[in-house]
């Protein structure tokens, strides 16, 4: 095979590379991960929708335990996640580095400490399809507080956002 | 046998000409055929031809490409996301491969495979978005463009695609904007990974014009590392400085194989330089600059490293270019000048005093003029000539207008301005015409 023709599929191998490893993370999560429901709160209705893609904010982004503690901005936080009866998944403890040993039952969620935000954990951000955009804006708004996300967490206490559900609707896209 | 640089123009006015000069017997019909050889008229008509297939497919790939970032925009759901992901894979793959064999393999179309590339690298940018879309990857806006910068510039060095490379210094350059905003460290090395990333590919591929951009895309980028450092607009004068050395030594080396490279460099060089000291020649901007060099102790790394790489290149490169290059005697003169000019900008930083900087600031702003006008005397171009005077006069016009001067001292100053500029230029006509006329 000719010199160019090497060099030509070896830039293509990079940038077939580059592309496969934008979603890395998510897909490694969705398939290796522990489903979990969260509860959403209400956001800022000037703020929630963003472009094409729905902002979301977690009962879990400002723990008891997160305000008490003074936390560094940007500074990532480890957060111990245990379902209740109803299966929504709430924290029990927030710690600065990976705890080592962890309650069974329990999934340990890693997040960036953002002053005002609280503590972001990367899926704050859905996107929906255009022609849903006022659809799901109506049914987030009138039902603050009631959606449930069900999200996917690896070992590595990232997490991948699956679903949204609002009563017996699920939003999947 | 070298022709030098001709311009297109040049040579459809060569080749309309030829006849007539033929007919009136000024040359015989054998050194028409020989002029004709030697600038190769006949092959103008299929060059422009070429030239413009080029653009015009290169314009239809862009047009597609943006056709295709806009579709991230309405995005796409009722697909299946497997599906998806091998539908873009699908087209960014075809779009490569189809337009390799076009060019390279076959040989059948090479404007056309070129241009296929081009928008196969267009759609890789798209597709970045979309699988960001599909499968809810959070990130901030400039996100993509580092990863899009990053395909075009390996397939740039595959296929010597100068488009490629063009792209990959645009969008490096969006993903630095968007970073250094938001403070983001990585960003401070960005002057130096394009430069290390871009340079090479201009000198291979002798692109000047991706050369210049490189150029532009590091000074800027470093101009604006400068001013987010802490205390940092104090060293933006510094840099632009330093830059302006470092670019000027970079025009003064003279390689005949990059020769195309040097008015670029000396015109980038000589505008930083002349911008960083007329803006240290007003004094309220001098009172913030001139404790630069004693806050250099301060500083943080990697900020002093980023200036004080600029400024150890630009003392590197001057020895050499001054001992080793055939250079013109006009180029020598700039070099000179800008290195007065850094001279007397860091001596007036050192110093305690806004006034001791701003008026040597002043007087490298007269230096630079004068020797823009002097080697405007020398080459017989006017554009240096006008560059000097317009340096002058914008010199005095800022200082009239900066001070306490009354309406009269205003009018009077304008006055003799004017005229002395009108004298000026009128001088050097007639010193123009003095020197044809001695010549012929």
């Amino acid at each position: 095979m000719s010199k160019q023709i090497m060099l030509f599929l070896t830039a293509l191998a990079v940038q077939a590379a580059i592309l496969a490893a934008v979603p890395g993370r998510q897909v490694y999560t969705r398939f290796t991960g522990q489903t979990i429901r969260i509860r959403t709160v209400p956001v800022d209705p000037y703020n929630l929708l963003s472009g094409y893609h729905v902002t979301l904010d977690y009962e879990i982004s400002r723990p008891a335990d997160w305000h008490d503690r003074r936390f560094r901005p940007d500074q990532y936080l480890y957060v111990v996640l245990k379902p209740d009866a109803n299966g929504i998944w709430s924290v029990t403890a927030v710690h600065p580095e990976r705890p080592k040993d962890v309650e069974a039952g329990t999934v340990v969620l890693k997040g960036r400490n953002q002053r005002h935000r609280g503590i972001v954990y990367g899926i704050e951000s859905y996107y929906i399809p255009e022609d849903k955009r006022g659809a799901i804006e109506r049914d987030l708004r009138q039902n603050a507080g009631k959606a449930v996300v069900e999200a996917k967490v690896d070992s590595f206490g990232n997490a991948a956002l699956v679903r949204i559900i609002i009563d017996d609707r699920v939003y999947e896209y | 046998m070298k022709t030098g640089r001709v311009g297109t123009g040049f040579r459809r006015e060569l080749k309309r000409q030829l006849p007539l000069l033929e007919d009136e017997g000024v040359i015989t019909a054998e050194q028409a055929g020989a002029i004709s050889d030697r600038y190769r008229l006949d092959a103008l008509a299929s060059e422009s031809t070429r030239a413009l297939v080029m653009v015009i497919y290169t314009v239809g790939a862009f047009l597609i490409g943006i056709g295709v970032v806009s579709f991230v925009a309405a995005h796409w759901m009722a697909i299946p996301h497997q599906l998806k992901v091998c539908l873009l894979f699908a087209a960014m793959l075809g779009a490569h491969g189809l337009g390799f064999w076009l060019w390279k393999v076959s040989q059948r179309s090479a404007a056309l495979g070129h241009a296929l590339i081009i928008l196969g690298t267009l759609i890789f940018g798209a597709n970045i978005g979309l699988m960001a879309q599909i499968f809810h990857v959070e990130g901030r806006w400039n996100g993509l463009f580092l990863p899009w910068a990053a395909g075009a510039i390996v397939m740039a060095y595959a296929v010597q695609s100068t488009p490629n490379a063009l792209i990959a210094v645009v969008t490096s350059f969006v993903w630095f904007t968007g970073g250094i905003g938001w403070g983001r460290e990585v960003c401070w090395y960005y002057p130096f990974a394009a430069a290390a990333a871009f340079l090479p590919y201009c000198y291979w591929r002798k692109s000047a014009f991706v050369w210049t951009c490189t150029l532009l895309a590091v000074a800027a980028g470093t101009l604006f590392c400068t001013g987010r450092m802490s205390g940092g607009e104090s060293y933006i004068g510094a840099a632009l400085v330093a830059l302006g050395l470092l670019y000027t030594c970079a025009g003064v080396i003279h390689i005949e194989r990059f020769e195309s490279f040097r008015p670029a460099a000396l015109f980038l060089g000589y505008v930083a330089v002349s911008t960083g000291v007329y803006l240290a020649s007003f004094r309220v901007i001098a009172h913030g600059w001139v404790y630069c060099a004693g806050r250099l102790a301060d500083a943080e790394w990697p900020d002093v490293a980023a200036l004080l790489a600029v400024l150890t290149g630009g003392v590197l490169l001057i020895t050499p270019a001054v001992l080793w290059s055939r250079n013109s005697r006009a180029a020598i003169k700039a070099l000179g000048a800008v290195i007065a000019a850094f001279g007397l900008f860091l001596v007036g930083s050192m110093t305690a005093s806004q006034w001791c900087l701003a008026m040597l600031s002043n007087v490298a702003l007269c230096v630079l003029a004068a020797v823009l006008i002097w080697a405007a005397r020398d080459c017989g171009d006017r554009r240096l000539f006008w560059a000097g005077v317009v340096l002058v006069a914008l010199m005095v016009t800022s200082r009239t207008l900066e001070y306490e001067t009354g309406l009269l001292v205003k009018a009077a100053v304008f006055t003799i301005g004017g005229a002395a500029v009108i004298a000026a230029g009128v001088m050097f006509e007639r010193f123009l015409k003095a020197r044809r006329i001695g010549h012929e």
